[in-house]
Parts: C-alpha cells; sequence; structure tokens
C-alpha cells in the first residue's frame, strides 16, 4: 500500500508546553482510528495536517507530506487547493460548523460552485444528490437552516458538504460525540458507506474505543501528546498497554450493575 | 418522594412532555432515556420548577411544587447539568460558587463546609481558588456536584451528567456519583440517551418518546435484550456500539 499521507515527527508547541511530542505514522487509503482522553493532542494533530492549528500554536515537523505534496512548506494558495478540496474536515458540533444564515442546500450548493467550479442551477443539482447521499433524501431538508434541523441531521448535511471537495482523505474529528446514540449510529453508517464507495482514507478523532474498534482498521492510542501503542482496531482487546486498558475498562456498559 | 400525574410542558405551544405520569419511591433511582427532542430535559426541568406545567399535578415528597419557595425547593433537590462550562460562572472561584448556596440558606461555617464539600467529590482544598476554566471538564463537573450537595438535598436530577466528558472522565463520575448515593441514600432522576450509561446508575428507566413514557422497563430486562418498543430497541442497539456492515 502506498502511502496517502506520511507523519514524520509532528510536534506542536505552545509556548513551553510540549502538546504534540513527535508523532510518526504513515496511512493509506484505509480507516484510522486516533484515541485518547482530553488533552492527549488527537486534535492537535488532525488540525495540523490543514496546518489549522490555533493561534500560539507552534507546530514543526520534519515532514507531513500528502500524496507526494508536502504541506509542512506548501503555500497559502497550496494550502487553499488542499483544504476541503482534496483533505476533508468534519467536526464535532454541526451548530458551530454550518453557516446560520444560509439553508443546508444553499451551503452545500456554495461548495460545489467553489470546490467543481458548478453553474447555480448544477451546483444545485450536486447539493440535492449529496444530501441524498447521506440519506436526508426529504426534498424539505434544503430549504431548511441550521437551527432548525437536528444535530444528526446537522452532521450528516457537514459530510454532505464534504462530498462536494471529493476528498481523498476525511478527518472525521469525534464526528458523533455531541449526538444521541441513535443518530451517531445512522452518521457513523453513512460514513462507513462513503468511505468503502469512495475508497476514501479515513482519521476518526475519538476517545470512545468501542466506536474506533468497531469503525477502523489500524488505531494510534495517544498519551499525552505521544503514541502509546500502535495496533490493528481487531487487536485492541488484547492491549496489553496500561492506559490502553484503562480506556478500554473505562467504557460503561450495559452488564455494569449499579 | 415524586408524584407525577398527566404532566404537560408546553414550549410556544407544543407539548414537548405530553402526560407523562410516574412515581419515585424516597431512596429509589429512576433513568429517563430517549432521543434527542424526546423530551427527556424538558421533563426534568419540569421536576426541578424550571419549566411551568402547563397541567397535570406534581408532588414532591407530599407536597405541591409550585407551592414552594424557591429556598424550600433548593434544600429538597438540586439538579446537575450536562455541561458545567454553561453552569458555572466563569468568572467566579469555585469557592464562591460553593459559598452562594450557603449564604443564600444561612447555613454558616462556609469554610468548612466548602473544605467538606471539596473532598467530598475528590477534589483538593486548595482547588477552591480556581476558575472554571483552569479545571479540567471532569473537574468542573465534579464542582456541580459539590454545589449540589451543599445543602444536602434529598433528590438529585442529572442531566446527561457525563456525556460531555472523555471515557476516563465519565468512568470517574459516574464511580462518584454511585459512591455519593449509596452514602447518602439520595433518591434521583437521570436523564441519558445512552442505556449503558444509565445501568451503572439506576435500576429502573422510563423510555422516553415524543414526550410520551413508552416503555417502563429495568436494567434486568435490557440486559437479557427484551424491549418491547422500537425506540427503545433502537436504543438497545445502539448501546451497544457500531458494528461495520458487510
Amino acid at each position: 500500500m502506498s502511502a496517502l499521507l506520511e507523519v514524520d515527527d509532528l510536534r506542536v508547541r505552545f509556548g513551553a508546553l510540549e502538546a504534540v511530542k513527535g508523532v510518526s505514522f504513515a496511512m493509506g487509503r484505509e480507516r484510522l482510528g486516533l484515541v485518547g482522553a482530553s488533552g492527549a493532542g488527537k486534535s492537535l494533530i488532525g488540525r495540523a495536517l490543514l496546518r489549522l492549528t490555533p493561534p500560539g500554536a507552534a507546530t514543526s515537523a520534519r515532514r507531513i507530506v500528502f500524496d507526494g505534496i508536502d504541506i509542512a512548506t506548501a503555500d497559502a494558495r497550496r494550502m487553499r487547493g488542499l483544504r476541503g478540496r482534496r483533505i476533508g474536515l468534519v467536526l464535532q458540533d454541526p451548530r458551530f460548523s454550518l453557516n446560520p444564515v444560509l439553508s443546508i442546500g444553499e451551503q452545500i450548493a456554495e461548495c460545489f460552485r467553489i470546490h467543481r467550479g458548478a453553474s447555480h442551477p448544477a451546483a444545485r443539482a450536486m447539493a440535492r444528490e449529496s444530501l441524498a447521499a447521506v440519506r436526508l433524501d426529504d426534498p424539505r431538508v434544503y430549504g431548511l437552516y441550521p437551527h432548525q434541523v437536528s444535530g444528526g441531521m446537522g452532521q450528516r448535511a457537514m459530510i454532505a458538504m464534504m462530498l462536494a471537495g471529493d476528498p481523498d482523505l476525511l478527518i472525521a474529528d469525534e464526528p458523533t460525540s455531541a449526538l444521541d446514540a441513535s443518530a451517531a449510529l445512522q452518521v457513523l453508517a453513512v460514513l462507513d458507506d462513503l468511505v468503502r464507495r469512495r475508497g476514501m482514507g479515513l482519521i476518526l478523532i475519538s476517545h470512545d474505543l468501542d466506536l474506533v474498534q468497531g469503525f477502523c482498521d489500524r488505531v494510534l492510542v495517544l498519551e499525552s501528546g505521544a503514541i502509546v501503542e500502535r495496533c490493528a482496531a481487531a487487536d485492541l482487546a488484547l492491549s496489553r498497554h496500561p492506559y490502553t486498558r484503562r480506556l478500554l475498562a473505562a467504557r460503561p456498559r450495559l452488564e455494569d450493575a449499579p | 418522594m415524586i408524584e407525577a400525574r398527566d404532566l404537560i410542558v408546553r414550549l410556544g405551544g407544543r407539548p414537548v412532555v405530553d402526560g407523562v405520569s410516574f412515581e419515585l419511591a424516597a431512596g429509589a433511582g429512576l433513568g429517563i432515556v430517549g432521543e434527542s427532542g424526546s423530551g427527556k430535559s424538558s421533563l426534568l426541568r419540569a421536576l426541578a420548577g424550571l419549566e411551568t406545567c402547563a397541567a397535570g399535578t406534581l408532588l414532591l415528597d407530599g407536597a405541591p411544587l409550585d407551592g414552594m419557595t424557591p429556598r424550600q425547593r433548593g434544600r429538597l433537590m438540586q439538579m446537575v447539568f450536562q455541561d458545567p462550562y454553561g453552569s458555572l460562572h466563569p468568572r467566579q472561584t469555585v469557592e464562591r460558587a460553593l459559598a452562594e448556596p450557603i449564604a443564600i440558606h444561612r447555613l454558616g461555617d462556609p469554610a468548612a463546609r466548602i473544605t467538606a464539600a471539596l473532598g467530598e467529590v475528590g477534589l483538593e482544598p486548595r482547588q477552591r481558588y480556581r476558575y472554571p476554566h483552569q479545571l479540567s471538564g471532569g473537574q468542573r463537573q465534579r464542582v456541580a456536584i459539590a454545589r449540589a450537595l451543599i445543602l444536602a438535598p434529598r433528590l438529585l436530577l442529572l442531566d446527561e451528567p457525563t456525556s460531555a466528558l472523555d471515557v476516563l472522565a465519565q468512568a470517574e463520575i459516574l464511580d462518584l456519583l454511585a459512591r455519593l448515593r449509596r452514602e447518602r441514600g439520595l433518591s434521583w432522576v437521570l436523564v441519558s440517551h445512552d442505556f449503558a450509561v444509565v445501568a451503572r446508575l439506576v435500576e429502573r428507566v422510563a423510555v422516553m418518546a415524543a414526550g410520551k413514557f413508552v416503555e417502563m422497563t429495568d436494567m434486568a430486562a435490557l440486559r437479557a435484550g427484551r424491549a418491547e418498543h422500537p425506540v427503545t430497541r433502537a436504543l438497545l442497539a445502539a448501546s451497544r456500539g457500531f458494528k461495520r456492515a458487510g
């Protein structure tokens, strides 16, 4: 498998505090899970891949290469061509990611105009298609505003928008943790289907080991900014690493007694 | 502890709680599980007196809720919300947040009470000088729990108390709540969308959809996979986690 993304010695610093401490990994068109507790640095890694780390963060890496493009040295124009177009990003809470004053359909159509140069009528038709692809087939959804839809619908709209760029790599940062359990399953089913059919690479960032275990091929476990374990998702349950074991044991289960 | 009969709560004319009746014995716990928008949080807010019931009767400890003064209510029950960032004042220290209920209820000896309350939820005495943004999510939720318990209420209302936390912090808060409940013999109502979280804290569960209780069941039945209503079945499947197709 040729590497779609190669990260070598990625570091993110806030003043004296090193939040990401020399992380290296390579991935192909596969599903890679990044797991860890809050503050482990997993979201920062996702941001750093798009050069979207917050102000005040000093990011360095020996190499970050995406499909032959060196992200660490690419100019702003090159980065604009990557973000949303070749690398998609879906964040935790659709309420903060969607534009509150544009209807769902119009903002998806806007992405098709920007990323594909589609005309207004063509972009609208494409937006309807991508809404159908995320199982928002009801024609009324196009005209609804973000505050009128549920969290699960908003998140699926975000995914529909991401499809406009037809990216090779999707970074999904806690895409379901703001959703209730049933809505989360629907969003995951949509993601699963799209990744499978389009052959995208996926980085799933989550603190939920069960989720990553069920969804991903491979898992990187992060503790305090460093990768402490790498394994196949199927082998996660057999992990001997104490931190991974703690994460596994922490998940509440139906079998727990009060 | 709670006697609710045919409760109706309207938001903008629409009934979000639509004829809910249940009873909760003193020292017992009830989980209310439903999807987003099912009305579970509105029901909990109505129990706390934060939403006005359009119809129905609500007795707490035998007395009608709307006849109580805010102070009586505060002594009887307290609520813990989902996001402690939203429920703690960003410009007030932990100490000030905890001192406020003590002052309002004229309990006296605030310093000793605050130290005891912090100890009970596993926080260090020196953390009383911290502001909410200087604490982790789990620590903030501990402060919210300490504030709820400082008046020694007999009924605790919990609205998704761990869903804003990561798995490690969630496990700690669930353990803390379970211990506090054992020690204090609290009655409580827990709202969540996740049966696995509810399983840690209560035995009896009401499943809510479209403002109504659609199924009253218990954890033993759910563990055995027995669920009547489609919503219960969907939530039960969801609590078992994502399984990849094919």
